[in-house]
């Protein structure tokens, strides 16, 4: 336990350092130099404090290629993603001297790190303290904390970088350190190079929501965690038949698909989405806290809507749900459609073009809109 | 076998990333690509603020927000005769560790025919370093026209995007 101490004070060192006095400080220099500087100390200490403790890693090799799997098959799907969502430049220099003053900075610090954490492990193997310690310490040193408090100046900003960043981060650093116990510093390392490598080096990032990249930050170490554990237990403790189905990761496939469909379903992939009803207006048809499932119009469908149809819409930068209540053509001859919500005694100021119609709200599911009713409020 | 299995399964899987690299060679000015991101795992130029100032004439600002990308914003203000204005300070802050270039800076005014804008103290090529903040102006004016807009149009839409890539 002594010897972790010692790296548990220096990596706590490091982020008061880092939190109180040295990012301001010159940050091109901090960057490239001071930083990778520090990290090489505290690695090469942890290697002197933990030359005596070994971790018995099987099967290495295997758990290797598991993992490049795993990754390579996150990054094509991550790519495609972008067919889906559309895709961003990266704006990082494609130059060489670039690209490798990038990767010493960025990817060079993931190798002392790796070091350090597997030293950590190997010193304190069997103890789980050390474990959430090691996994807490290095959430905390790998968060950027120059704009930490920004990132909380509403509740919906809190609530978008805890679900795109911090949980991730704390759930990624709680698999890297299982794969730093059953494979040793390769593995943590293959992990955080395949994940960050490719925006240094390919031109062009998917341009997901918030909503996906909290989904797919979730998803990658758990698809990873489950695969690998199943890759160890399986050659460590040579299973039997029945206990090798019980780890197998086809027990999680349906999971996995499950959870991206009702993704997919919540952020509008298909053609139908869900819409919780954030007001009384359509009430007695349908109350707050209630959700309607809306199927998205072509235009073609779109010109077949009529009166009493109820639709989903954009009106300035919010969707509004309301019936039909006349249909009239502009001066151009242009279809524009009157509505009006069933509980609200007057019409609607504004008519409604097809640009802004979304789709018609096909059925409806009581009160499961309500914990988007109640963070809705939380958040206004 | 096992072994040689997940090579051959490396392999492939390579190949398909390889396949996918040169169909983006060959299909990337028909891919959709937004901007450029403004927000990744180690790179962060963000709008920090937008503060209107005092309004000039019968000026008035009615919105001023930011858009999800932090990198665009609009404008919205209503002017109502010559020598009506608002200028606005924009503070653009690089919270990541790379120093930050402006490649683009698009403005789109909306239909009402009451605008015209100029911006001061930004250019394309200024740099903002890893931790810095840079203050820039822009200056929504009435435009010299001859008949006063009435009704929606007397209410002035501005957008702006901006890019910024590794300096």
């Amino acid at each position: 336990m002594k010897k972790n101490l010692i790296l548990y004070g220096l990596l706590i060192v490091y982020l008061l350092l880092n939190i109180f006095w040295l990012t301001p400080m010159n940050p091109p220099l901090y960057n490239e130099i001071i930083n990778p500087v520090m990290w090489i100390i505290i690695c090469g200490l942890s290697i002197f404090l933990s030359k005596d403790e070994s971790l018995r890693v099987k099967d290495e090799n295997n758990k290797t290629q598991s993992l490049v799997i795993v990754l390579i098959i996150y990054i094509i799907v991550y790519y495609l993603l972008g067919l889906l969502f559309g895709f961003q430049k990266t704006p990082y220099s494609k130059d060489i001297l670039s690209i490798l003053k990038n990767l010493w900075a960025f990817g060079g610090i993931i190798f002392f790190q790796e070091f350090i954490r597997n030293a950590m492990v190997r010193n304190e193997k069997k103890k789980k303290i050390n474990f959430v310690l090691i996994v807490i310490l290095f959430t905390l040193v790998n968060i950027s904390f120059t704009n930490f408090a920004d990132h909380f100046t509403t509740l919906k900003e809190g609530f978008i970088y805890t679900a795109t960043t911090l949980i991730p981060l704390v759930v990624t650093s709680g698999v890297l350190t299982y794969l730093s116990y059953i494979g040793g510093a390769r593995l943590p390392i293959i992990y955080r190079l395949f994940v960050v490598i490719p925006e240094f080096i390919v031109p062009i990032v998917p341009s997901l929501d918030w909503f996906v990249t909290a989904v797919v930050g979730l998803t990658l170490p758990l698809v990873v965690f489950v695969y690998l554990n199943y890759v160890h237990v399986n050659k460590v403790e040579r299973l039997s038949k029945r206990a090798r189905k019980k780890y197998s990761p086809v027990v999680y496939v349906p999971v996995f698909v499950f959870i991206a469909l009702v993704a997919g379903f919540v952020i509008g992939v298909f053609k139908y989405q869900p819409i919780a009803v954030l007001s009384g207006s359509m009430s007695p048809t349908f109350n707050r806290g209630d959700a309607v499932v809306v199927r998205k119009l072509t235009t073609a469908e779109k010109d077949e809507l009529n009166k009493g149809d109820i639709i989903q819409f954009t009106s300035g930068s919010k969707f509004v749900v309301h019936r039909i209540v006349e249909t009239v053509n502009d001066e151009q001859g242009n279809k524009l459609f009157i509505t009006k919500g069933d509980h609200n005694n007057a019409n609607d100021l504004d008519k409604v073009g097809f640009d802004q119609i979304v789709g018609k709200v096909s059925f409806v599911i009581p009160y499961i809109g309500y914990p988007s009713v109640w963070l809705s409020g939380m958040v206004s | 076998m096992e072994t040689r299995y997940k090579n051959l399964l490396i392999g492939g899987l390579f190949s398909l990333i390889l396949i996918m690299a040169i169909g983006y060679s060959a299909f990337a000015t028909q891919l959709n690509i937004n901007g450029t991101a403004s927000i990744t795992s180690s790179w962060d130029v963000h709008i920090k603020s937008i503060t209107p100032g005092t309004p000039v004439g019968t000026a008035a600002n009615k919105s001023a927000t930011v858009g999800d990308s932090k990198l665009s914003a609009s404008f919205e203000v209503d002017l109502l005769a010559p020598k009506d204005s608002i200028t606005y300070t924009v503070e653009v802050e690089n919270s990541g560790s790379l120093d930050a270039k402006l490649s683009n800076l698009i403005f789109t005014p909306g239909t009402s025919s009451a605008i015209t804008y100029s911006y001061a103290d930004i250019a394309k090529d200024d740099v903002i370093v890893s931790g810095g903040i840079k203050k820039f102006t822009i200056t929504v004016s009435y435009n010299d026209i001859s008949t006063p807009p009435t009704g929606d149009d007397r209410s002035s839409q501005l957008s702006m995007v901006l890019s910024f890539v590794q300096a």
